[in-house]
């Protein structure tokens, strides 16, 4: 057995400078508040033993997770802690050491034997295990009681509850492992590949649905041009082809086309090309016959000509109808000659009434000019000589005034009328005469228009046109001409033209036999791939997939069932003791005769842990925070029992093992303590913030004890501890 | 299997319905066992593994058939005490299942006894526990069953097939 004597720890944690701990006594307590290291003392034993092996996930301690080794508030992040342990064969020195950049958790450990001999790295954690035989569940289970796992199990929660009791009974490796792989989601990535596949498969057997609806189609349409049903391969295809080749050939050569060449398919591939040379070839050698030519020619001809015809006729209409309109005109108002002689007249009787009506206008003003002389210069005189004339008229300025202006205004108004009247025809006459001249103008024009399409017409007839030469008969007599020739062409045409028409209808349903062909080839494609080496691949790799999932799976199973063996076989152990203790710590109904029970939970694989009390009842509702605790503490000192001769550490770790407790569970778990320090020669280190405890350990703890009193801790220097004795 | 052996079986079971064309399956396959050289076939309707056969080496087989649409296949209880029945005579379990689809292919699961437990498998967990050697002459045979038996079938159901294979009984 191997007893702790010593501990000196250095830049760990919390800790700065370096701190030394003795264990010359049974019982050892670390007392203090709470953050001030008394934790991280029991810590620095168990760091030092086990390195790496107490930090991560997988020591099943959530608290853990990224656990810092190195004090995080130093400049110095080199850590040093040593324990020194007596042995059988005398004293083990044990130093673990963290360089300056903290990186590697694990640091590098020394041990010094008892010879003198030192043992580094490999080789001292290899020395370590020989000599220990423990691995760090096992020292979790059975030497420290960790406060996380008490507080752990204090989680009314089952999941929680069941990861903390497998915790406890060291089995949390088992848990890891059987949570990796599920979390590593095989089977999901195994599904998926399933579902990709799936997917593919499908749209193989839509893409074969639908080429094969085409066939149908396809063949439904060839069957009604015609084609038989035995047309329909490979072989009848290329015969078909050749067929089709040769008449194409000599087609060309009745179109007077002789060295025509096309390359017939001597393979399937081959064909869509040949297919699109032939009508290529086709269409080539119609156009460049000189038949077809010929008859092209004439076509052109023809609408040339009679759309000079056309044009011609129109401008002869336009003539005619011009110098109608001019006729016409001329035959209503005259010619220029009279309509001219007209104006003129009428200038002259305009003139004339011009001089009448000046000179009754200067009388006027004559007789005004009197009347206005007798009205004003003698008013009461009433004289009767005329002042212009000097004729006697009785009542003078009454007959100027009446009868003399009435006939002056009378006549000077008929004047003005008759003026009026002849200078409206002046301006008829010269409107006409205007009018007269647009149309001869239009006249001009229309037989520009003609002599221009005569031209045009004597270019196309290639003859000069006299004035004698009718143009439109000669167009029309060409024309027939033309057709005449063209009709004959057209006839010689005819039987090649309906060769043309087979070789096409011939080509089309190559061209359908083609694409059936074509269909059923691709369809062979895809069924196919089924055949390949890629799909083999394919299929063999999930194959793979499938065993490793199902080797993975007999692996979960079999850790469970391996996790629950030994969950069974450590309570069975432990099973008197934990009742005892429970019953002695807890003094509760409930926890009487307690016993815990391992199952699979059905869901996860993992244990499922049923706490019974001894009438086969569920304490869970019933029971306390505090029960809880004594179940850890009492599952804790059972498996420590159990462990007993083959655990070769003499001494036992608890942290605040107080948590939850009463002031009366409390007095019962010291009395265990004493117990175990009496009886089973078992050197006690316990760590605790609670004042109401340590005051009890000190007071009822028969052997004799060392007492580290944690008053203060700062981040320059680390825990204030000083030593009580 | 391929498109045209799909098209076949399809027919049937649009004739005959899904209940009566699972037992067709098993006879066709029973069929195929016997056209690819296996011997001593026994095929049973009712209680029992499915069909009991030996391959040309002396491998003995008891095989519980299954077709399905899905991507699993149900395993009862009953399945489970048949196929442990027959491993007590030294007969190896072997779970012969199709998917009714397009290029599937008979799955031929030889799971130990050990670990059958009655419920839901896919198919894809089916594959680790394949016995290739059979797969390989099975799967071109049950094609060329089909292609040659499908007619009668249609035209006569379940008791053509029993003819044949009591034909097959027949010959020494």
């Amino acid at each position: 057995m191997f007893r702790l004597r010593q501990l000196n720890v250095h830049g760990f944690r919390g800790f700065t400078d370096q701190q030394q701990f003795g264990f010359d006594k049974p019982v050892t307590l670390l007392t203090g508040e709470n953050q001030r290291g008394k934790s991280s003392t029991l810590n620095a034993v168990e760091w030092c033993l086990f390195g790496d092996k107490c930090i991560g996930k997988k020591t099943g301690i959530r608290e853990r997770i990224d656990w810092e080794v190195a004090n995080r508030y130093t400049q110095d992040t080199s850590v040093t802690v040593e324990t020194e342990f007596e042995g059988p064969d005398g004293k083990y020195l044990i130093t673990r050491e963290l360089d300056n950049n903290g990186k590697r958790n694990a640091g590098s450990l020394v041990i010094m034997m008892p010879d003198g001999a030192t043992l580094r790295d490999d080789e001292a954690e290899a020395q370590v295990y020989a000599l220990f035989r423990t691995s760090f569940q096992d020292f979790m289970t059975t030497v420290y009681q960790h406060q996380e796992s008490i507080r752990a199990i204090l989680i009314q929660e089952p999941k929680e509850r069941n990861d903390a009791i497998d915790r406890l009974l060291g089995l949390s490796e088992y848990r890891e492992l059987a949570r990796g792989m599920t979390e590593s989601k095989i089977e999901k990535s195994l599904k998926d590949m399933s579902n990709s596949f799936e997917h593919f498969r499908t749209r193989a057997q839509e893409r074969i649905r639908i080429y094969d609806k085409e066939v149908s189609e396809k063949r439904k349409k060839a069957i009604a041009e015609g084609v038989k049903e035995d047309d329909i391969s490979e072989e009848q295809l290329l015969r078909h082809a050749e067929a089709i080749g040769k008449a194409v050939i000599s087609l060309a050569s009745e179109l007077g086309i002789s060295e025509l060449q096309i390359d017939l398919p001597v393979n399937f591939e081959q064909l869509e090309r040949f297919r699109d040379d032939a009508k290529d070839k086709i269409d080539f050698v119609w156009l460049k016959s000189p038949d077809v030519a010929k008859l092209a020619e004439f076509e052109q001809r023809k609408l040339q000509l009679t759309s000079l015809l056309k044009n011609y006729e129109t401008a002869k209409q336009g003539e005619t109808k011009a110098q109608t309109e001019r006729d016409e005109f001329a035959k209503q108002h005259g010619d220029e000659t009279k309509l001219v002689k007209t104006g003129k007249a009428k200038q002259q009787e305009i003139a004339k009434l011009d001089e009448e009506i000046a000179g009754l206008n200067s009388r006027a003003n004559l007789v005004r000019e009197a009347i206005q002389y007798l009205r004003n210069a003698a008013p009461e005189d009433t004289t009767t000589a005329c002042p212009l004339c000097g004729a006697d008229v009785p009542d003078l300025l009454v007959d100027l005034e009446g009868e003399w202006e009435k006939k002056i205004i009378a006549s000077v108004g008929n004047l003005d009328q008759k003026r009026k009247n002849e200078q409206a025809q002046l301006e008829q006459m010269r409107s006409r005469l205007r009018e007269l001249k647009e149309l001869d103008k239009a006249v001009t024009e229309a037989h520009k228009r003609i002599e221009r399409w005569v031209d045009e017409i004597a270019s196309a007839l290639q003859r000069e046109l006299t004035e004698q030469d009718d143009p439109a008969a000669l167009v029309n007599a060409r024309l027939v001409e033309i057709t005449t020739e063209s009709d004959s062409k057209k006839t010689a045409l005819q039987e090649k033209g309906e060769k043309r028409k087979e070789i096409f209808e011939e080509l089309g349903k190559l061209r359908i036999i083609h694409d059936i062909l074509s269909y059923k080839k691709k369809r062979e494609i895809v069924e196919r791939i089924w055949e390949t080496s890629e799909f083999e691949h394919l299929q063999s790799a999930m194959d793979q997939a499938s065993l490793f999932l199902e080797d993975v799976n007999v692996i979960k199973r079999c850790l469970a069932a391996e996790s629950r063996e030994e969950a069974e076989a450590k309570i069975e152990i432990a099973g008197a003791s934990l009742a005892r203790y429970c019953c002695r710590i807890a003094n509760h109904p409930a926890t009487r005769g307690l016993t815990i029970k391992v199952s699979e939970d059905p869901r996860t694989g993992l244990n499922s842990y049923a706490i019974e009390s001894e009438d086969g009842s569920d304490p869970i509702p019933i029971l306390s925070q505090g029960g809880f605790n004594c179940l850890a503490l009492s599952l804790f000192f059972g498996l420590a029992e159990a462990a007993g001769g083959s655990q070769p550490f003499a001494f036992l770790m608890l942290d605040d093992p107080t948590q939850s407790l009463g002031p009366e569970m409390k007095r019962q778990l010291v009395a265990v303590l004493e117990d175990i320090a009496k009886d089973k020669d078992k050197e006690l280190i316990i760590s605790t913030p609670d004042a109401e405890f340590a005051d009890l350990l000190r007071e009822n703890i028969t052997k004799s004890k060392a007492i580290y009193d944690f008053t203060d801790w700062t981040e320059g220097n680390g825990p204030k501890i000083s030593r009580i004795l | 299997m391929k498109i045209d052996t799909f098209e076949h079986l399809e027919r049937i079971r649009n004739k005959f319905g899904p209940g009566i064309f699972g037992k067709i399956i098993q006879k066709l396959l029973a069929l195929t066992f016997s056209d690819a050289g296996f011997l001593y076939m026994v095929e049973r309707g009712v209680q029992g593994v499915d069909i009991d056969v030996t391959s040309p080496c002396g491998m003995r087989y008891a095989v519980e058939v299954k077709t399905t649409d899905a991507d699993r296949i149900t395993i009862s209880q009953d399945n489970i005490e048949a196929l442990k029945d027959r491993t007590h005579d030294g007969y190896i379990p072997l779970i012969a299942a199709l998917r009714m689809q397009p290029f599937e292919d008979w799955i031929m699961a030889s799971i130990p006894i050990s670990r059958l437990q009655k419920g839901t498998y896919l198919l894809s967990r089916l594959r680790a526990y394949r016995v290739k050697d059979i797969e390989s002459l099975i799967c071109p045979a049950f094609e060329a069953a089909t292609k040659k038996h499908s007619l009668g079938v249609l035209s006569k159901g379940e008791d053509y097939l029993r003819e044949i294979l009591a034909q097959k009984r027949n010959i020494p």
